[in-house]
């Protein structure tokens, strides 16, 4: 019995990949707008990789965390690299996730039979703000502290219960250390552990329903006498050897940002954001990332801050 | 009413802050390079000599530049926040990568006689600022060309140098403290973000991998499609 037989009878693994992607049949007229899935899986690992190293350095208390960074920065041989890598890559995913989002809209990828694969992907959004939003107090800046501020009075806004919800997120009163360590444990424990299953959920549907494509024909229903769609190629290994291309192209964007201008002239790291959190100073302005800004946008526009809140959630 | 409270209280806040920072012209363009070694060392000796009274550089722990100008650890001022009536100066590790290298340049130039302000001095990009000018010796003392109400109008329109004029020479000329002063915001623009010069060098190598990366991944994939491709058309010639 060979090594991968004796592997194979108790763990699949060779049948799971063919499964996957040997005999996974994807359209083969995927243009342009179809690498933004694999793109984002690539995004998602560069953002933990970077997060387990950048979590041996943080120390997530009022007092340490902006000098924990600080120290990162300049004392952690390659800690620059590290921390610039994941504070591009949040701002990455995004790019990514906005662009997967209006491939699926324009080309119609909500449509029966694929509700729940673009479901599911409106939850793996709101994840990945969450994510986000939670990462982005950590560093405990000024903009950090006001973000999360602003953000828990939304909470405070629901009728009767927000009160009591909103404390119960921030652990305080206020804003404090002790909603820092508390979106601590959800930026790194809870959020990516739902993150990566519901990544796991979205795959499952899709490879349940298959990839949309730009015709809009469904491949399936047009099989050969093989059983096999005429109009299909095997995922491994056409569309792996494009989607690493599309990532080879994507790393030398990325990388150009995180060497060259990491910040990107403060819309990635932003200025205010260099100031230690003072609860005393109120910023002249607060604003939150450039991927929050829409919603920010529908919030700020309604007077009524409930009301706001919820159309900021419609949109 | 809670919420009109808030509005209030935050609103009021929002305004003094404004009030504090307000900059009433535009900021000149320094012409720092932080590659150049021999400014940046001597940005790090002039901040050693004028600012580290008051200012701590306190990221700066181990650096070769730092160090070899003699800013240490030891050396660096520790206020608690109610030193200078509530208003300690500040930290100066990240002052660039929170205000910019045009701001600093154009900050520490334009202080002019104010006797209405409690430094004796005051500063056309940061209005009623707490730093008194520490330049008084080496650059002179400016004055006011316009009357003071009138920069509300100015904001932003014009140059500090279209605004002071020098009415007592200090001991260098316009030109040196100009370098002078370009020094320093070159050594606060290098300890702003030190990982810079590793950064960009190493980056041209990553690049460079990337892209000979992308073009052999290229190569291979177009040809794994000619043969979907040669089928797709030999089909539909049929």
């Amino acid at each position: 019995m060979s090594f991968n037989q004796w592997i194979n009878s108790r763990l699949p693994i060779s049948d799971f990949f063919d499964q996957h992607l040997r005999q996974y049949y994807a359209p083969k007229n995927l243009n342009f707008w179809y690498f933004f899935g694999s793109l984002a899986i690539l995004c998602l690992s560069i953002q933990i990789i970077s997060g387990i190293w950048l979590l041996m350095y943080y120390e997530p208390t009022a007092k340490t965390a902006f000098d924990s960074i600080e120290f990162m920065m300049r004392e952690v041989p390659y800690g620059w690299l590290l921390r610039y890598v994941h504070a591009v890559g949040a701002s990455s995913f995004f790019v990514i996730l906005y662009f997967h989002l209006y491939r699926a809209l324009m080309y119609g990828s909500y449509q029966r039979p694929r509700e729940l694969l673009w479901l599911s992907g409106v939850l793996l959004l709101i994840l990945a703000m969450a994510e986000a939003y939670t990462g982005y107090v950590l560093p405990w800046g000024q903009m950090s502290y006001w973000a999360a501020k602003v953000i828990m009075n939304i909470f405070g806004a629901i009728p009767f219960i927000g009160e009591p919800i909103m404390h119960l997120i921030q652990g305080d009163y206020v804003v404090s250390e002790v909603t820092l360590q508390r979106f601590f444990a959800f930026h790194v424990v809870a959020f990516p552990m739902i993150l990566l299953a519901m990544v796991f959920l979205h795959l499952v549907a899709l490879h349940t329903v298959g990839s949309n494509n730009p015709d809009g024909i469904e491949i399936k229903d047009n099989k050969g006498a093989d059983g096999i769609p005429k109009d299909g190629v095997p995922f491994h290994p056409y569309f792996t050897i494009k989607d690493l291309v599309a990532a080879a192209a994507f790393l030398i964007i990325f990388f150009t940002i995180v060497f060259y201008n990491p910040t990107m002239d403060g819309l990635f790291l932003e200025k205010e954001n260099f100031i230690p959190a003072n609860p005393l100073v109120t910023p002249p302005e607060i604003k939150p990332s450039w991927y929050l800004a829409p919603y920010y946008a529908i919030l700020r526009a309604v007077p009524n801050q409930l009301l706001g809140a919820l159309a900021m959630i419609s949109g | 009413m809670k919420g009109l409270i808030l509005t209030v209280i935050l609103g009021g806040t929002v305004t003094y802050v404004n009030a504090i920072e307000q900059s009433f012209v535009k900021p000149d363009k320094a012409p720092i390079d932080i590659k150049d070694r021999a400014t940046v060392l001597r940005g790090a000796v002039h901040f050693k000599a004028q600012c580290l009274t008051c200012h701590s550089m306190k990221y700066m722990r181990f650096d070769e530049i730092s160090q070899e100008a003699g800013i240490v650890p030891k050396l660096m001022p520790v206020w608690d926040e109610f030193a200078w009536g509530g208003n300690p100066p500040p930290d100066l590790s990240l002052v660039v990568k929170r205000r910019s290298a045009d701001w600093v340049y154009t900050f520490l130039r334009s202080f002019y006689l104010d006797a209405g302000h409690s430094t004796g001095f005051n500063n056309l990009v940061w209005h009623n600022t707490k730093m008194p000018n520490p330049f008084v010796g080496i650059q002179g003392q400016q004055v006011l060309m316009v009357p003071l109400s009138d920069l509300q109008h100015i904001r932003g329109e014009k140059r500090w140098s279209e605004l002071l004029e020098l009415e007592t020479q200090g001991a260098m000329t316009g030109e040196q403290f100009d370098d002078y002063v370009n020094d320093m915001v070159n050594y606060l623009a290098y300890a702003s973000d030190p990982s810079s010069l590793e950064r960009e060098k190493i980056g041209s190598w990553v690049i460079g991998y990337m892209v000979v990366l992308f073009i052999v991944l290229l190569a291979l994939s177009l040809s794994y499609w000619d043969d979907i491709k040669r089928k797709h058309y030999q089909s539909s010639d049929k």
